[in-house]
């Protein structure tokens, strides 16, 4: 990074709103996958008008620009490529208004998605996409990467809770894709904007839509003596017309791990378990436990236990939300792989799942959204073992393929970042990926939002490819 | 040849084309040249909850096919119940049920459309939930078919709800309105003239009668109504904050039915232009660049924007 571009961001937003010590670009030069850039600098706007700022010396200089939140990102999306300009937003993090009785709230991009929950919960409202990060990443990550959870089985993504998105462009231009009305004029450009991986602009400020909190919940867990049996049991709950809030899965290593790290009483000794939550009102939820019992038991569930309590169903799902933090337990490296299948491939493909591994001689677990077929088989190992990453990478890849080829996707929530940016071309057509170049010229020009992501070259505006650090290749 | 690429041959690449469905939503302009679109359910699996179809399928064959099943898509088919998916789908009209069953632009998961260079272009993906690349559906719903002509879509379908209920509330004034939906619990619809409030509850018969009760208890009396409020003599729609509703409507009582809690008004008057912004404008003219050059499809479709 030049001193003349420093000295720029420096008198545009304040020396204390720019930092280049070697700490932080190295902190800076990549998000929680184990996908390695370069960081030039690392600028922390505390408005709008910061954001402009920053963008502004970036298009003069001829400079990337990278949108950060909170760095959970597991795909590379807000890791930066060859010295470009990370602006991080963690310090624009006020919720702005809240609308109880239209149940919309706007908050800037650096509010934590929990935190958004417990600001609202004193009305009986909360923000309905929750992934596993929800404590630390920011409602500006989760439009990036159109973030799930394991209740966006019922309530749909975080596409379906945004309103609006008031985004900077790279020409420096501040504009309102969708709004509070609910029918804007034109295409649905808040539509194209979520999840766009950073690549069309910086979000400054986001309306989102608040749910209303169900009046009852009931959490139960199954558990079965085959794989095949839990899934089985997932594809009949949906054929019987019912949408669980919640329809998740843990497999056998899965269980044991979690089991020796929260002791929730989890049957060990399962081939795989349901997490099963039904919300809403009262007499459907009663309803709807009774028959999702009924169709556990015959598709062979052992045990049907039912939480009690709220203390009950809070063990429950902190086996289920803290699955990570017990798998560091086991070894001291994990890659967690995000893909989806139709659900009625959830065993064959776990079939080879399992078979991935065993060749490659990993170890892997698996806990998952079961509801909508959104795998996440992650594999551990210890990176201090020669050649283990070559085998991850590889079992990593055969996963990918095996998901597509059973009329799968290539992520169902992760995104796909630098990650997956050159399995592209298993989903779409080069045709596809042109369309897809498209939008990101239309949204910039410039190609200086967050280049060299999602789209392979030659779609990526012929950018060369960059040397990225544990990139797939 | 496949149904797709029989499509996109015959909507050629050169010359002005109008996709045609069945005529309900958008009148075609008589002198263009009109193409088609493929008819027909493909797959449907239940238990993936998705449908896939040709865009031309009427939506009433849809609606019956899924119905046997027990599900329902979402294409505002109580306001326009007639028609084609892909209509549906280009002009992404939501009907007064969008506060419980959200907007039409939820229920698409795959497209594929055919642009005005000829080529075929598919965007999003089979599964329920899938985040591979750029959200080209949400884009097409509401393009008015502009960008690319809808060939072929997987849509997400719902389980039909146990019980449907319409029920109209006299005597709600601008100062009750926020009371009674404050007492509802995720209502399917909130209709309101500044009068009188109608209001749909969905799902398990006895959660809808305990909701009656509650309504009661709270002052609210209500009766079964066959279908809500008569919305064909409002031919205006207006598109304004949820938050600006009480007051859009308490300057027009009686002329004007809002959806509360989503901001559609049913209005006699005509709305106003809404300000466009230019930056805005030009996202519109370089996404249209790229994918209809020569403004070949649909001339003339869509609003103000759409060019």
């Amino acid at each position: 990074m030049t001193d003349a571009v420093l000295e720029a961001l420096r008198s545009a937003i304040g020396s204390d709103g720019v930092r280049h010590n070697d700490a932080e670009l190295r902190l800076f030069a990549h998000d929680a996958s184990n996908l390695v850039g370069e960081a030039g600098v690392v600028c922390y706007p505390r408005s709008v008008d910061d954001v402009r700022r920053v963008i502004d010396v970036c298009r003069h200089f001829g400079i990337a620009f990278v949108a950060r939140g909170a760095g959970t990102g597991l795909a590379g999306g807000a890791t930066p490529i060859g010295g470009a300009v990370v602006i991080c937003t963690t310090k624009m993090n006020r919720i702005l208004d809240v609308d109880v009785s239209s149940r919309l709230a706007w908050v800037e991009p650096g509010v934590l998605n929990l935190d958004l929950t417990r600001h609202v919960g004193r009305f009986g409202l909360h923000f309905a996409p929750d992934p596993s990060s929800q404590q630390s990443c920011s409602i500006g990550g989760n439009v990036a990467n159109n973030s799930g959870g394991p209740h966006c089985l019922s309530e749909g993504v975080t596409s379906a809770h945004v309103l609006a998105c008031d985004v900077v462009l790279s020409d420096g231009s501040l504009v309102r894709l969708g709004g509070e009305e609910p029918e804007s004029e034109g295409f649905d450009l808040r539509g194209a904007f979520v999840g766009s991986e950073g690549m069309f602009g910086v979000v400054t400020a986001i309306c989102v839509r608040l749910t209303p909190d169900p009046l009852d919940v009931r959490t139960m867990l199954l558990d079965f003596e085959t794989v095949r049996a839990g899934t089985d049991t997932v594809s009949a709950i949906i054929a019987a017309g019912m949408v669980p809030a919640a329809l998740e899965m843990m497999d056998r290593l899965c269980l044991q791990a979690v089991e020796a790290y929260i002791h929730a009483g989890l049957p060990t000794d399962a081939a795989a378990a349901l997490l099963v939550e039904v919300a809403g009102a009262p007499s459907a939820v009663a309803a709807d436990a009774e028959a999702i019992e009924r169709i556990g038991r015959q598709h062979g569930a052992r045990t049907v236990r039912i939480a009690r309590d709220e203390d009950e169903r809070m063990l429950l799902w902190k086996g289920r939300k803290n699955a990570f933090g017990a798998i560091a337990r086991i070894k001291p490296n994990y890659y967690l792989h995000d893909t989806v299948v139709p659900r009625r491939h959830l065993s064959d493909v776990l079939d080879h799942v399992y078979r991935i591994a065993a060749e490659e001689d990993l170890m892997v677990l698996n806990v998952f959204h079961a509801g909508d077929g959104n795998l996440h088989p992650l594999l551990v190992f210890d990176k201090r073992e020669p050649g283990v990453l070559d085998r991850v990478h590889r079992a990593g890849a055969a996963i990918v393929e095996v998901s597509v080829a059973h009329g799968g996707v290539l992520s169902g929530e992760h995104g796909i970042g630098l990650e997956k940016r050159d399995f592209m071309p298993l989903m779409f057509s080069e045709q596809d990926l042109r369309a897809q170049a498209w939008i990101r010229e239309a949204f910039d020009p410039l190609g200086l939002a967050n280049p060299f992501k999602v789209l392979p070259s030659p779609s990526g505006c012929g950018d060369a490819h960059a040397h990225v650090e544990g990139l797939w290749v | 040849m496949n149904p797709i690429a029989e499509f996109a041959a015959r909507i050629g690449t050169t010359g002005e084309v109008w996709i045609r469905g069945a005529g309900t939503r958008v009148e075609s302009p008589g002198d263009v040249r009109t193409v088609e679109a493929p008819a027909g359910i493909r797959s449907f699996e239940p238990d993936e909850m998705t449908v896939t179809c040709g865009a031309g399928t009427r939506l009433s064959d849809l609606d019956d096919v899924l119905a046997e099943r027990g599900q329902y898509v979402n294409l505002g088919q109580l306001r326009h119940p007639h028609g084609t998916v892909g209509g549906a789908v280009a002009t992404g009209w939501n009907d007064h049920l969008r506060l419980g069953r959200g907007p039409v632009r939820d229920s698409v998961l795959e497209v594929h459309v055919v642009t005005g260079r000829g080529d075929v272009v598919k965007g999003g993906g089979p599964t329920v939930k899938n985040v591979s690349g750029f959200d080209l559906c949400r884009l097409m719903v509401g393009s008015h078919g502009r960008l690319g002509a809808i060939a072929e879509v997987t849509l997400r379908t719902r389980p039909l709800p146990k019980a449907t209920r319409w029920l109209s509330v006299d005597d709600v004034d601008g100062s009750r309105i926020a009371d009674l939906v404050a007492h509802l619990y995720r209502p399917s619809a909130v209709l309101w003239n500044g009068f009188v409030g109608w209001v749909c509850l969905e799902g398990h018969p006895s959660d809808i009668e305990a909701a009656r009760t509650e309504m009661r208890d709270h002052g609210f009396s209500n009766e079964e109504s066959m279908s809500g409020p008569d919305l064909d003599a409002l031919p205006y729609r207006w598109s304004i904050a949820p938050r600006a509703v009480v007051a859009h409507v308490e300057e027009r009582p009686g002329r004007v039915t809002a959806e509360v809690g989503v901001g559609v008004v049913h209005s006699d008057e005509v709305p106003p232009r809404r300000n466009t912004d230019a930056a805005i404008e030009a996202i519109h003219r370089r996404l249209t660049d790229s994918f209809d050059p020569e403004r070949r499809l649909n001339p003339g479709a869509g609003d103000g924007l759409i060019r």
